[in-house]
């Protein structure tokens, strides 16, 4: 158990953090394979229980991807994310999950290099902590 | 010139005197309905009540140290939609504060109810309550409040009264004054709006004085309160540190969800629980299982008050139903609060205190909690 690599479960907009993903991807930036990408249509849609769901089944850490305030193409949707993520943080830190499993980044569509960036900085700090109460306690 | 009024009592039947301020609501059509506890048939036990008929208010109990379930969501259920008529309902502050969180949901419509409230000294589980009234039948209102205004503490009332750091709300129409006064021998009723001032003008009842001794009785009950609070935050915020510590506290929850049913701050019309997303199929169990080697039935437990915490802590007035209802007797009132008073301080957020005030996952501002995603 000790050893094992962490898995990253990541919402992305689609409309930006999700581009930049393809564009690290097409620019041949290199970034660690710990990171799974769910593609959502706006930071907005990440309903706060996927968060909790993902934690739950064992990610040892979760990356919420967003446009920059104010470049939404929804407008807001950032902005709901924002204060979420604001929640969950709260919530999930009250029963010990370490403020550095949750990120909220804002990564806009040609920022390619900054997504690589962002994965590989999340990985090692995530290692670092190694893995969650959740995966080596059984709460369901 | 007092925006209080004086219902004598006479020797002690603090009920005689709440009836006359009733029953002149319906008898000067200041209200064409009130909604307040009332002795059920069987003579004890108390249950909110609408009435039209004054002269049907024979039973009635406000006092009575009572809520079998949430005033607040029972009032909702009277004005979800607008009414062609107005009624007066008798509520505690903490079902006030939860009634006030709802008409931000659009699930209460408050213009239409005349909100009377009280200073409150805390309500028992019902069953304790029952052994009260078998002790002393329509008296046993005023036999609590008695010993309660003397600091009795040795009174069975729940857990969630004695954390409550909301003893009355300055936001209701009228406002019983329990605190510092006497009621066993004249009730003071207060208007604290412009509506509650019209109404009590338009009774035409006795002229009173504020309590004076109110204030500072409160500051001492509030304190009081804070102190217990603090003492139980304290104590569960290191009991549930952890998700295990979480799943241990919960052990013998089994996701009956009457927490939930009970809660009026849980607002979803269809709660997620109750839809195709938990109910599993069984490969899913089979490979729970695989991974983790067991799997304990039922399943989504610490994930049921997670999820409702998410949904509904910032909005938590700690009025308790949710341990009421417990058939398991879990604290679950400590542990949402505990929960609550992370989340309403990080939105700087006290539900119930204001209907001007927007709930906190509603809006947002431009600049705000920029340390959360470091660009």
């Amino acid at each position: 158990m000790s050893d094992q690599e962490p898995i990253i479960v990541a919402f992305v907009c689609n409309w930006c953090t999700f581009t930049a993903a393809d564009l690290a991807g097409t620019s041949r930036h290199k970034y660690p394979p710990n990171v799974r990408l769910i593609r959502m249509m706006c930071s907005g849609m990440v309903d706060p229980t996927f968060v909790l769901k993902a934690f739950f089944e064992g990610a040892d850490g979760v990356l919420i991807g967003g446009c920059h305030p104010g470049d939404c193409h929804y407008i807001n949707g950032n902005y709901k994310a924002r204060r979420r993520v604001a929640l969950l943080k709260e919530i999930l830190g009250q029963y010990g999950l370490e403020e550095d499993r949750l990120w909220l980044r804002w990564i806009g569509a040609s920022e390619g290099n900054i997504f690589a960036e962002t994965i590989r900085e999340m990985t090692e700090k995530v290692k670092a902590l190694g893995p969650t109460e959740l995966r080596r306690e059984r709460v369901a | 010139m007092t925006d209080c009024v004086k219902l004598p009592v006479d020797s002690g039947n603090i009920n005689d005197a709440l009836r006359g301020l009733f029953a002149a609501l319906l008898e000067k059509d200041v209200v064409q309905a009130v909604f307040l506890p009332m002795r059920q048939p069987d003579g004890e036990m108390v249950m909110h009540t609408l009435v039209r008929d004054p002269a049907e208010l024979d039973d009635l109990d406000p006092l009575a140290p009572v809520t079998p379930t949430s005033a607040a969501r029972l009032l909702s259920l009277l004005t979800s939609k607008k009414a062609s008529y107005r009624m007066a309902a008798f509520l505690r502050p903490c079902d006030y504060r939860a009634y006030v969180e709802l008409g931000k949901l659009k699930q209460a419509h408050r213009e239409q109810v005349l909100i009377i409230t009280t200073d409150c000294l805390g309500r028992m589980e019902s069953k304790d309550f029952l052994e009260l009234a078998v002790e002393h039948g329509d008296r046993a209102a005023m036999a609590f409040h008695e010993r309660a205004l003397q600091g009795d503490d040795s009174l069975a009332r729940i857990p969630a009264c004695r954390v409550c750091e909301f003893p009355v709300h300055d936001g209701a129409d009228l406002s019983l004054r329990l605190l510092g006064a006497d009621p066993g021998r004249e009730l003071i009723v207060c208007a604290q709006t412009d509506n509650g001032r019209s109404a009590l003008f338009s009774l035409d009842l006795e002229a009173g004085q504020e309590p004076k001794g109110r204030q500072k009785a409160l500051d001492a009950l509030v304190q009081a309160r804070i102190a217990e609070r603090d003492a139980m935050l304290k104590e569960y915020g290191e009991r549930a540190s952890s998700f295990a510590g979480l799943r241990d506290l919960m052990k013998t929850c089994i996701n009956c969800y009457n927490c939930r049913a009970a809660c009026p701050a849980c607002y979803c019309r269809e709660c997620v629980f109750l839809t195709d997303t938990f109910r599993h199929d069984p490969e899913q169990y089979f490979r729970w299982a695989g991974k983790q080697g067991t799997v304990k039935l039922p399943t989504d437990t610490v994930f049921f008050h997670i999820t409702r915490m998410l949904h509904m802590s910032t909005l938590c007035v700690g009025c308790g139903q949710c341990s009421t209802a417990c058939p398991m007797d879990l604290p679950v009132m400590e542990i949402f609060r505990t929960a609550a008073s992370r989340t309403q301080a990080r939105f700087g957020y006290i539900p119930g205190r204001s209907p001007e005030e927007p709930l906190p996952l509603s809006v947002f501002e431009d600049q705000e909690f920029t340390e959360l995603a470091a660009d």
